[in-house]
């Protein structure tokens, strides 16, 4: 078959919703070599594909596994498209700064790991603490890196009352407008996002994109 | 204030009850000496508290209520009763199945393999020895114990905490009399006349939703009852999380749960008692596997570090101690020896069971693993035993998923898939209302074979959930949470036979504990990934070790030393510090025998 532009693309979309680590960068390479503009390839395929993994999870038809696959897959294909456009001078506008970790007291990494992974795979720069990061850390990093979100994950009822620690020392450092804080794990509710002054919850690592997406919909932006 | 007049509905009865404005209705329950199960800790979100307000003006709604309303579209008479709170008079009727009240039931025979431990000698934690005593012997305490030691042949002996042996009115009675002794050193008390007929010992299995217990006759080493109830502390939350929760709260709350599981045990025991038509005040020695959590509350140890990583326990052997310094109302100079923890959540229930299979001096490689929420394993290579625990959830208590229950009658307990259908038996042969955890395991066990499950746990043909019986569906939502809770036990029952730099193939036999662990069928396990295809003879069902063991160590010296040394043969494994732990845990979500294929990268 000849390589046709539109054959590339749906190689790579096919290979990302499939979770093909392995097959998705050396795919991205081809549709580049192909003569196709990274832009394109990123907006036609890899966007489209990323979304339809997400929507295969909330169906139920996709588990952790497959999240993940997609969202590494996702991840090698990016890294490609990305050294494309910096050495045509270009760069990808990113859809925001967060900061993400679990919180202080609590060694469970696996969702944050995945929600990281999501954001990352949907253009988020993520900055990830990893586990049992302490309060002041969060907000530390987030003031030095200019976040706009901090992400914060606990999956215990012992711990989720750090995220609530969190947002008090921002307001107490007058910081609380500065960054919006999004908060998750098994144990948290949307209930108890709202009464610890959480800006938003995300059920899911899927969830979790669209909620960081309209919390930073109308800002001006943190940083260029 | 002007006190609110309510009236509860519960078991035939009427009880009445007074509350403050505003305060929560499960509040005043616990207060009225009604206390009900909260499984979210009355957060609102479990949805389990609902009772039925039968007369009165409804209470306003919470948003937690409107929520889980919409969700069930339940009549606005049920509320929940952590939530709701209280303004006027009402009449409410409390369900049965909410009641925290003890139902005791009867062990005799229950579980398979937890009959008599195999002793390796038979010496009771607490003996009886009649004495013939002069007048001037009773005088002094010194005096005393000498002419114990020198007519017993004790190499010390030395006079239990609540002394008073010193007999101010001695009388002709005292001439002859029985010295209760402890571990052949510690005098506890001086009975008048010869009573070595009658001493009993009790051995208990405190957990965190049940506490089961044994009444032994240390002088046959006879079992005289066994029984087991609810755990009082459910009152403040259903897991053990919760409970570290509540007792870091505020002080005074630990106090609050050691009272809860002591009026278990105090319960639970009259009963025994009663049934075996015996005295509490007869009973000189408890031997207690509780898991760390309880450990740690029954001997008033602070329980913060178990509640945030790295989750160490505060200690792992405790000393004796006097039950009365506990608050156990047995004989008052009972002595409490308790099993020891072994490390993060591993606890004496562990320990003891662990005793009771025998496994610490073994020859060969064995697993032992407790199917229960905190889902620990230990694993034992040559001298040296690993332990960890998974925290599996309840998701096989059948908590959280749709169709769920706890193995009561009514619940399946197994499936078989006959080509159009499930044929299923349920326990008790009632009308089926639910699925047990057996019978969970049971159905995706069936489902792989039947085909209407994938490897990866989606529902085939489009489907969106698996008609077990009728009226009973196990939903995609409902297997992704199995997925997980089999995915802690299985990615950590591998991550301890690597850390050993072992392979399954090399085991000489897998011990399942627990009651959920004593009621699956070993074939299920093995087609649905949980268990490594071992030949069936290697699978063995070691029941409610936990208590088997306590009895064990109630009736011999030699289980004692073991468990004294045990602590220091254990090395716990922290799963969460393993690096690849996520990737063996996303490999463990598939179901099926896949999992434990060799050379599987
Ligand atoms: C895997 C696991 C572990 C692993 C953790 C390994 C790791 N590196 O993460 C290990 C075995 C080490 C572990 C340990 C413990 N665990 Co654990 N663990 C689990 C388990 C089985 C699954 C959790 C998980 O990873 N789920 C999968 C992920 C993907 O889901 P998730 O985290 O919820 O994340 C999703 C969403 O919540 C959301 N999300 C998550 N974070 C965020 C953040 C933001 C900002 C947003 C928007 C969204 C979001 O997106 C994710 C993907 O969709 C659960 C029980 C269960 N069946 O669920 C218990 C569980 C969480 N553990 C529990 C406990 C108690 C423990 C222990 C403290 C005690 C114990 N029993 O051993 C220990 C810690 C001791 C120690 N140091 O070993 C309890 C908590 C109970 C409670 N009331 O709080 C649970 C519920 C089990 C139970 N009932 O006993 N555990
Ligand atoms: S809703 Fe969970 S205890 Fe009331």
């Amino acid at each position: 078959m000849k390589p046709e532009p539109n054959n590339h693309l749906q190689a790579l979309s096919q290979a990302i919703v499939q979770g093909l680590v392995d097959e998705a960068g050396p795919l991205a390479e081809k549709a580049v070599a192909a003569g196709m503009k990274p832009l394109q390839v990123i907006e036609q395929a890899c966007v489209p594909a990323i979304e339809e993994v997400g929507r295969l999870w909330e169906a139920g038809d996709y588990f952790l596994p497959e999240l993940i696959a997609g969202a590494e897959a996702m991840k090698a294909a990016m890294t490609v498209l990305q050294e494309a456009l910096k050495s045509s001078g270009q760069s990808l506008k990113s859809a925001g700064r967060v900061v993400i970790g679990t919180v202080e007291g609590d060694i469970h990494d696996i969702g944050k790991n995945l929600v990281a992974s999501m954001l990352r795979a949907s253009g988020f720069e993520v900055i990830d603490l990893g586990a049992d990061v302490k309060v002041e850390r969060f907000v530390e990093t987030a003031e030095r890196e200019k976040a706009d979100i901090i992400a914060l994950s606990a999956l215990l009822t012992t711990t989720m009352l750090n995220q609530k620690r969190v947002v008090e020392l921002l307001v107490s450092r007058g910081l609380k407008d500065k960054f919006k804080v999004m908060v998750g794990g098994a144990p948290v509710t949307e209930k108890f996002a709202r009464e610890i002054g959480a800006d938003g919850y995300g059920e899911s690592a899927v969830q979790a994109v669209s909620v960081a997406r309209s919390l930073l919909a109308g800002r001006g932006g943190n940083h260029d | 204030m002007n006190k609110i007049k309510l009236k509860f509905l519960s078991g035939g009865k009427i009880i009445k009850a007074e509350a403050s404005p505003g305060q929560t209705l499960s509040w005043v329950l616990f207060r009225a000496g009604l206390p009900i199960k909260l499984y979210c800790q009355g957060r609102g979100i479990c949805g389990r508290c609902l009772v039925e307000i039968k007369s009165g003006p409804l209470p306003e709604e919470t948003e937690a209520e409107r929520k889980l309303k919409l969700e069930r579209r339940l009549p606005p008479t049920f509320r929940l009763a952590c939530q709701l709170r209280l303004y006027q008079p009402l009449i409410v009727r409390i369900p049965d199945e909410l009641l925290l009240l003890p139902e005791i039931k009867n062990l005799a025979g229950k579980f398979p393999g937890s009959g008599r431990p195999a002793l390796r000698d038979f010496n009771p934690l607490v003996k009886k020895y009649v004495l013939r005593l002069a007048r001037e012997d009773l005088s002094r305490e010194e005096r005393l114990a000498s002419v114990i030691k020198s007519t017993l042949g004790l190499k010390q002996l030395a006079f239990g905490p609540t002394a008073g042996h010193k007999q101010k009115n001695v009388g002709p009675s005292w001439r002859q009399s029985t010295a209760v002794i402890y571990d052949d050193r510690l005098l506890l008390a001086l009975e008048a006349g010869r009573t070595d007929d009658r001493i009993l010992g009790l051995a208990l299995d405190l957990g965190t939703t049940t506490v089961s217990a044994r009444l032994l006759d240390l002088v046959k080493g006879k079992t005289l009852a066994s029984a087991s109830a609810a755990n009082l502390q459910a009152a403040f939350g259903a897991d053990l999380i919760s409970r570290i929760a509540f007792a870091v709260e505020k002080p005074g709350n630990l106090k609050k749960l050691r009272r809860a599981a002591l009026k278990s045990i105090a319960q639970l025991t009259e009963v025994l008692a009663r049934e075996a038509g015996v005295k509490t005040k007869w009973i000189y020695a408890v031997c207690l596997a509780g898991n760390a959590v309880m450990n740690h509350i029954f001997l008033n140890q602070p329980v913060d570090s178990l509640g945030r990583a790295p989750f160490r326990p505060a200690f792992l052997s405790h000393e004796p101690v006097p039950g009365l310094e506990v608050g156990l109302s047995l004989n008052p100079r009972a002595m409490v020896f308790t099993s020891p923890n072994l490390g993060g959540f591993v606890g004496g229930d562990i320990s003891s069971g662990l005793l009771y299979t025998g496994l610490p001096s073994k020859a060969g490689n064995y697993l032992y693993v407790d199917l229960g929420t905190n889902g620990e394993i230990a694993l034992k290579k040559g001298k040296k035993i690993l332990v960890a625990s998974t925290a599996a959830g309840p998701a096989f208590e059948g908590s959280g998923i749709s169709c769920g229950q706890p193995a009561l009658p009514g619940a399946i307990e197994y499936v078989k898939w006959s080509g159009d259908r499930f044929k299923y038996r349920t326990i008790g042969r009632k009308k089926p209302s639910g699925l047990c955890g057996s019978g969970l395991l049971s159905v995706l066990a069936e489902s792989l074979r039947a085909g209407w499950l994938l490897p990866s746990g989606r529902i085939t043909a489009g489907r969106s959930e698996i008609p077990v019986a009728p009226g009973l569906t196990l939903s995609q939502l409902d297997i992704r949470k199995l997925q997980l809770a089999l995915a802690a036990l299985k990615s950590g029952m591998r991550l301890l036979l690597s850390t050993a730099g072992l392979d399954w193939t090399e085991l000489d036999g897998l011990y399942l504990a627990g009651v959920f662990g004593s009621s699956v069928d070993p074939g299920q396990c093995i087609a649905v990934g949980l268990l490594p295809p071992l030949p069936r003879r290697k699978i063995i069902f070691a029941g409610n070790a936990s208590l088997a063991g306590a009895e064990m160590l109630l009736l011999s010296g030699q289980a004692r030393k073991s468990a004294a040394r045990l602590p220091l043969k254990v090395q716990h494994v922290s799963l969460a510090e393993l690096e690849n732990f996520q990737g063996e845990f996303l490999k463990a979500l598939s179901l099926g025998r896949r999992y434990w294929r060799k050379n599987d990268v």
